[in-house]
């Protein structure tokens, strides 16, 4: 009789214990699925749990610009109120529905027909704020070089190294104001090849600055090869934040590493490791 | 055979389901068109989005852009109903090929060639693509001219945007005839206007060549004797 009570006992607590492992692992992963309808609905929900750091991997079945049916896996490295940003293959695509009121809902990377998001709270991306450069990309590319072997000494792999920065150069500026240079033309080259979001801003300061976000850094040699026919070597680039994406969660000493040695590059403003980007 | 009442959307989701697995779709569309009048047509799908659908009119030859959204300039037909007769091969296929950036007069040029290469009376050429016009400045164009001669000439999704000193056309699986048409139309419209044009750029270009009759491999292998990449190639469309 006792020992029948205590084999009870044991598979309740058994119970008790799966059930509390198996809510918890739903708590850790968060899964959204949906159609190419809900869009909206998807970049909503990356926004939702990205401010509150989850970080997603995308997978999307959606159809190219050229007509074929394509699938990507990979890793969402930015989200906006209607557009969720994925990168993939040395590229990011922008991934929206036509039925979004958003600024250039045309001519997007990908038609989605389905997208699914998986979601984790491991801490594992770097964010580094970079003081503004009075030069050209490559000096950009030289500090981000700089960052990536110190984070390869902490013996981490990194996944993914993606840019935003603003770019202005006076004499590109008013070329563009007196209709010397095809700016449409160089936004849509940008664009179009997966280097992230280009775009014009104005400003009352600087009344026309080029704005750059999520481009993957191995692409910083294509974007200066389409701007440098057109623009000086100098240029004033702002506002620049390195996000990095490391393959593996970093350990205590190692995060302790990366804040002191990163922030002992000369360049560098802050870093910071985080769940997600925001 | 599929009758779909959904919508596009759903059209179009079950469109490329089916041709992912490696089924070939002949569609027949009854569409109220936007000029007036209805219309029944069978043909095959050449793209389709949550929105759109390019449709290839087969015994007529012809390309309508289907949508919901009539405010839409672009679109041509109101879809009322939409049925798929699915096969294991109607001998239908679709080439995709990249051509490079650069003037548009010789992205135009490849394109025909590539499109001519392919010998059989069942066939359509489409274009996907940017192509920007820019011309000489303290000039100015009325954008809804242009956006008319666009409606008038290109059958496919397009849509033009006029910034500073450029006229940007956007366009994705637009018949060719129809682009081709649309800028020398253009040209001719900024000529009498004393617009001088500086430049004409395409970026991101494709083709895509819908035939019936010309088998996979002698088609590439035309199509890259012109020197041109055959990015895919969809057997069952």
């Amino acid at each position: 009789m006792i020992l029948k009570h205590i084999l009870l006992d044991i598979l309740v607590i058994a119970l008790l214990f799966s059930s509390a492992y198996y809510i918890f692992s739903l708590r850790k992963s968060y899964a959204y699925e949906g159609s190419m309808a809900d869009g909206l609905a998807a970049a909503y929900i990356a926004n939702y749990y990205r401010a509150r750091g989850s970080s997603f991997l995308a997978y999307v079945h959606g159809v190219s610009n050229e007509g074929m049916p394509v699938d990507i896996v990979g890793r969402v490295v930015d989200s906006t109120r209607a557009t969720i940003v994925i990168y993939s293959g040395n590229r990011t695509f922008s991934i929206y529905s036509d039925g979004q009121k958003v600024k250039e809902p045309f001519f997007k990377d990908i038609n989605p027909f389905y997208i699914q998001m998986k979601s984790n709270r491991e801490l594992r991306n770097v964010l580094v704020k970079i003081n503004p450069i009075n030069g050209d990309l490559h000096d950009l590319e030289k500090i981000c070089e700089n960052i990536n072997s110190v984070l390869d000494h902490t013996g981490l792999r990194v996944e993914i190294i993606t840019l935003n920065f603003y770019l202005f150069n006076s004499d590109f500026m008013n070329r563009i104001k007196s209709g010397e240079v095809p700016i449409q033309l160089i936004l849509y080259e940008i664009n179009t090849a997966g280097m992230g979001r280009a775009s014009l801003v104005t400003s009352v300061l600087n009344p026309y600055y080029l704005s750059i976000q999520d481009m993957p850094l191995n692409r910083i040699g294509d974007l200066d090869g389409i701007l440098r026919p057109w623009m000086g070597e100098r240029a004033f680039i702002s506002e620049i934040e390195v996000r990095i994406v490391l393959s593996s969660v970093p350990t205590q000493e190692q995060i302790s590493y990366i804040i002191k040695a990163v922030g002992a590059i000369h360049e560098v403003r802050y870093v910071k490791v985080v769940s997600e980007f925001w | 055979m599929f009758d779909i009442r959904g919508g596009v959307t759903g059209a179009s989701a079950t469109y490329y389901r089916l041709v992912s697995n490696n089924i070939s779709v002949l569609a027949s569309v009854s569409v109220a068109r936007v000029e007036g009048g209805y219309l029944n047509a069978t043909g095959k799908i050449v793209y389709a989005t949550d929105s759109f659908i390019v449709f290839y009119d087969i015994p007529r030859g012809n390309t309508f852009l289907i949508g919901q959204d009539f405010t839409n300039p672009a679109v041509s037909a109101i879809p009322v109903r939409i049925t798929y007769r699915v096969s294991e091969d109607d001998g239908f296929r679709k080439f995709f090929i990249r051509i490079p950036d650069g003037d548009a007069g010789n992205m135009l040029s490849m394109a025909r060639a590539a499109c001519n290469s392919i010998k059989t009376l069942e066939k359509a050429c489409y274009l996907t693509g940017i192509i920007d016009v820019w011309y000489k400045s303290n000039s100015s164009v009325a954008s809804s001219l242009i956006n008319s001669l666009a409606v008038k000439d290109i059958q496919g999704i397009f849509d033009i945007e006029t910034v500073g000193n450029e006229i940007t056309l956007k366009i994705r699986s637009a018949s060719l005839d129809g682009v081709v048409m649309f800028l020398s139309d253009l040209n001719k419209m900024l000529a009498q206007q004393g617009i001088e044009v500086r430049g004409i750029y395409a970026v991101e270009t494709s083709e895509i060549i819908i035939e019936r009759g010309v088998g996979s491999n002698d088609a590439i292998s035309v199509i890259r004797n012109l020197g041109l990449e055959v990015v895919g190639v969809q057997e069952r469309c």
